[in-house]
């Protein structure tokens, strides 16, 4: 299993969720949403960066928009290695919750 | 749509680090955000946060990723073979270029040199930055060493008074006191070592009554012996390695020395049996003593000592002078009811060597912070003129290449190729004068050293603080004045590259660039010339301005006392080259103690002149004649004149004449009463009016004095000679000294020339005069030659101009007018901007003279006129061959 962060893990939970409209703001601005917490976009694009050498989510450039100066986007998606990881990672978890005692 | 971008710069900036292939979705995710903020922030707000945003951008994950990197080695070495393939092409041009920037790093290396010295004194014992030197202040003078309770007649426990006073302090350390026997207070540079029966004449001695301070404080570096045998007990000497080489030869180390019993002859009041315990290092050269031995005594044999003390921890010296005068008045009971004693006042060992108060009895000649500062104000001005000649060679170099550059961009350089490719070529350059300033030092140092009568081991250079800080010049030269030119190649766009072969357009950069740049040096070079120019004048002036005495042929020697003066008088009058023989105090000398004085009858007190003491024949060998003096003939004992400066202060005080003055009744020292006959001070009458001699420096204005004539003084402590003109000196000296031997004198013969010590006295003056010509000369000289190089450039420039206009009917004498007209204007300008900096410059340093000239602005205008006659002169010389050449040769290029 490829080890990764905490942050990782989030982001990673995000682009699935965000199917086909993740990319640098728009993970940053759904990370401050989701954990109440503000992060860079040069921090954001370090984690999507670092996620993508590690053959979690493969990206492509497409979209321009007018708020962008119609500049395109690099949009992220997960690829099955990326759903493999993150699927292992909850299952490890669900089976040390399934440990604790007296709680269920 | 457009107050919803950010800061240009700030967008300028993110493009030109972000690697390319994340531009696109950097870019758009900032301004995406931007906008997304701009909604429910201010404006200002959101451009803050832009900026924090792109800067958080700034690092090595945004940049140039290494597929680049990998290009970059290989590129480099090709930006390295074209640059040295220039500078080989272009040999005359590089040659120049090179050496003129080694002159002006060697002269940044020297001065920088000379400042540490002056500024490192005593600096290297160790925690000098807790040692202090106690001062004393009387009589409106301060005074180097501090007094001893009964002066002369101070017993070892008289001596220690200060000392344990001061221990009372809970944060003083240690108290140590030293006397340089070359001192004023001491005066006798020489000493007699006697060993094995053997005689050996030895330099200054540093005398101290407090060795195991001594050892604390001074440290001085042990060769043989030990420290505690210096300690121990008094009659020690500690050799420095100078003089054991002197007296042992060099192989002193392998000898047993310690424990050798000597015998060296100081007064008659202290013992003169010494043994030696040890050999120590040589002073450094930035000491504030220069001796060559240390001996241990029960009393410093002076009237008092330089006095040192080192504290627990640094201190501010003004809080230590408050702290120790406000317990001041326990060891002077004087001090708080008389007003002639000012209580003691505490230096830092740092401040010593180059502080601007006036202090007596120094033990080492000092240097002025001003003048230290007008050196590096000169070193500056050369780097900057290096710079503005070093930018203009880089403007020539890229503006001949501009095709290369052009093919360069076709194939695919960015931008930041350009600039890097172009500040490796002039970088390479000022690295290649690097070497060549560290060798032109190595080389000129021992002159320089000899020239300002310092001693700077050759082996700084090579330490890493000046080594490292001259290359660091060197790279920051190149640099400071190859980034603008190649950005601004870097930034021209392609078609511009191409057009012609030199590009004269006078865009943003170009002219107005230019202008600067020449103006600049123009500038410089008036202040410089100007200033040369004052401090010539100035060293002019006191050369030969009347001293109002003789200084050719006087001698004075030293002597052990009246007996022996008489003994050698007799023997001199016998001698036909000897006009006069006398004893008492001759010019030239350091400023000494001022008395205090009043008129009988009235109540103010001055305490501002001096006392001269002479033989009438001491003045008649320094050519000063008064006709009061014949009384002296004619059975007088003793006359007694002031000089023009106390009579006009008196005349003016009172309003009196002249002729009332004389007669009247000056008293010396009113303050003190005699026990036994109740006579106050010293009344004495005031028979004649001497002419202002200046018995010192010409720095100081010539102050009130008081001349006490004798016939015959009771005591001698020196023998002034005048020795008939035209004489062969070295041999009457010899016959001198064969006299001074025979008078019974025992210490070793040494003479004082009153002409040389005059030199001396300006010596300092005359080294710093003579630095800053020098200086000066090198940064008109590299002025003058940059400017040269611009203005050929600039006349090539505009070559094609020149021949149009001349198809167009102009003729050779308007074209070079024309050139001409710009530079005038120029110059007018740097005039203006020189004229107030010039005046300001040269009236703070001649402050420093109390004897000075006054500033003639007029030479400020014939320096500016000099200058550009210089630039003229190539202007008319090149213009007129350009304006000469065939108009179709220079059109039909393209």
């Amino acid at each position: 299993m490829k080890q990764i962060g905490n942050l990782e893990e989030t982001v990673l939970l995000l682009i699935m969720i965000m199917s086909g409209e993740a990319y640098g703001f728009s993970v940053s601005q759904a990370y401050k949403d989701h954990t109440g917490k503000s992060i860079s976009i040069s921090a954001i694009h370090t984690v999507l960066s670092r996620l993508e050498d590690k053959g979690l989510i493969q990206s492509e450039m497409k979209g321009s928009t007018e708020e962008r100066g119609g500049r395109r986007k690099r949009i992220f998606v997960m690829t099955s290695a990326g759903k493999e990881v993150i699927a292992e990672i909850k299952a490890s978890r669900e089976k040390l919750w399934s440990q604790i005692p007296g709680l269920s | 749509m457009r107050d919803q971008l950010p800061p240009k710069w700030i967008y300028r900036f993110l493009l030109w680090f972000v690697a390319e292939e994340l531009q696109e979705e950097v870019c758009g995710d900032l301004i995406e955000a931007y906008r997304y903020r701009l909604k429910s922030h201010p404006k200002w707000k959101t451009d803050l946060w832009f900026i924090a945003d792109v800067l958080r951008f700034f690092r090595p994950h945004s940049f140039e990723k290494y597929s680049r990197t990998k290009q970059f080695i290989p590129m480099i070495k090709n930006y390295f073979k074209i640059a040295l393939r220039n500078i080989i092409k272009r040999k005359g041009f590089t040659v120049l270029n090179i050496s003129g920037l080694a002159i002006s790093l060697s002269v940044v290396l020297l001065v920088g040199l000379f400042l540490s010295h002056h500024l490192s004194y005593d600096l290297q014992l160790p925690d000098s930055e807790r040692i202090y030197r106690l001062e004393n202040e009387y009589r409106s003078q301060s005074y180097a060493p501090f007094r001893f309770t009964n002066y002369y007649n101070s017993d070892r426990n008289d001596q220690l008074q200060s000392r344990e006073f001061l221990k009372t302090f809970s944060w003083v350390d240690e108290v140590v006191y030293v006397l340089p026997s070359n001192s004023t207070i001491s005066n006798q540079p020489d000493y007699v070592l006697e060993l094995d029966d053997q005689k050996y004449t030895t330099g200054p001695v540093l005398f101290t009554n407090t060795p195991e301070s001594f050892i604390s404080v001074f440290a001085p570096e042990f060769l043989n012996g030990t420290t505690s045998a210096f300690i121990g007990d008094f009659q020690k000497i500690l050799l420095t390695a100078n003089l054991a080489n002197s007296i042992f030869g060099t192989s002193w180390q392998e000898m047993d020395l310690v424990g050798k019993r000597v015998n060296m002859e100081v007064s008659s009041l202290e013992s003169a049996n010494y043994t030696i315990v040890g050999v120590v290092a040589n002073p450094p050269a930035n000491s504030n003593f220069n001796y060559e031995l240390i001996v241990s005594t029960p009393r410093i044999p002076s009237w008092a000592a330089y006095t040192y003390f080192k504290t627990s921890q640094p201190i501010q010296a003004s809080q230590l002078t408050s702290r120790i005068n406000d317990r001041y008045a326990e060891i002077e009971p004087n001090f708080g009811q008389d007003e002639r004693y000012e209580g003691v006042y505490v230096q830092e060992l740092s401040d010593i060597h180059t502080s601007d108060r006036t202090i007596l009895y120094e033990p080492a000649a000092k240097i002025s912070k001003n003048v230290l500062t007008l050196f590096g104000i000169v070193a500056l001005v050369i780097l900057i003129i290096t710079w503005t000649n070093y930018m203009n060679l880089s403007i020539a170099i890229y503006s001949r290449r501009q095709k290369e550059i052009g093919i360069r961009k076709v194939m695919g350089a960015e931008g930041r190729d350009i600039v890097f490719q172009l500040m490796t070529e002039i970088v390479l350059i000022s690295l290649l004068a690097f070497p060549l300033a560290m060798l032109l030092v190595h080389g000129v140092l021992p002159s320089f050293n000899y020239l300002m009568s310092i001693s700077i081991p050759t082996n700084m250079i090579w330490s890493p603080i000046f080594a490292f800080g001259i290359l660091g010049v060197a790279v920051f030269t190149g640099l400071l004045s190859g980034i603008y030119p190649a950005i601004v190649f870097s930034k021209r766009n392609l078609l511009a590259l191409f057009k012609s072969k030199i590009n004269t357009s006078p865009g943003r950069f170009g002219f107005g660039l230019r202008r600067v740049l020449i103006g600049v040096q123009f500038v410089l070079l008036i202040s410089m010339l100007s200033l040369t120019g004052f401090v010539y004048q100035q060293m002019v002036y006191i050369n030969e301005k009347n001293l109002g005495f003789e200084e050719n042929g006087v001698i004075s020697i030293p002597t052990a006392g009246r007996e022996q003066h008489t003994i050698l008088r007799s023997r001199l009058k016998t001698l036909p080259q000897i006009d006069f023989v006398g004893s008492g105090s001759i010019p030239g000398t350091d400023p000494f103690n001022q008395t205090t004085y009043k008129v009988q009858g009235k109540e103010e007190v001055f305490d501002d002149a001096h006392v001269i003491y002479a033989e009438r024949e001491v003045m008649r060998a320094i050519g000063v004649e008064h006709p009061v003096f014949n009384s002296l003939a004619e059975g007088k004992r003793r006359v007694h004149l002031i000089n023009q400066s106390l009579a006009q202060k008196l005349m003016k005080t009172y309003t009196l004449s002249e002729t009332e003055l004389i007669g009247m009744t000056l008293i010396d020292e009113p303050e003190y009463t005699d026990p036994e006959t109740g006579q106050v001070g010293f009344p004495r009458v005031i028979e004649g009016i001497l002419p202002d001699i200046n018995y010192f420096s010409l720095r100081y204005e010539v102050n009130p004095m008081m001349f006490l004539i004798d016939r015959e003084q009771s005591w001698a402590y020196n023998t002034v000679i005048k020795i008939k003109e035209g004489e062969e000196l070295p041999q009457v000296i010899g016959l001198i000294e064969d006299a001074y031997y025979e008078a019974g004198n025992t210490q070793p013969f040494s003479v004082d020339f009153l002409d040389q010590n005059l030199d001396q006295l300006y010596q300092r003056d005359q080294q710093v005069l003579w630095l800053i010509s020098t200086l000066s000369l090198v940064a008109i000289f590299l002025g003058i030659m940059g400017l040269i190089g611009l203005v050929s450039y600039l006349v090539y420039t505009r070559q094609k101009e020149i021949s149009i206009r001349k198809i167009f009917g102009a003729s050779v004498g308007q074209i070079v007018l024309l050139m001409n007209k710009e530079f005038a204007i120029l110059m007018f300008l740097a005039l203006l901007i020189a004229t107030p900096i010039v005046y300001q410059l040269a009236q703070n340093w001649l402050e420093n003279f109390a004897y000075r000239i006054t500033i003639n602005p007029f030479l400020i205008v014939l320096a500016a006129f000099g200058t550009l006659l210089i630039v003229g002169s190539v202007v008319s010389f090149l213009s007129q061959k350009a304006a000469h050449t065939n108009p179709t040769d220079v059109l039909s290029e393209e």
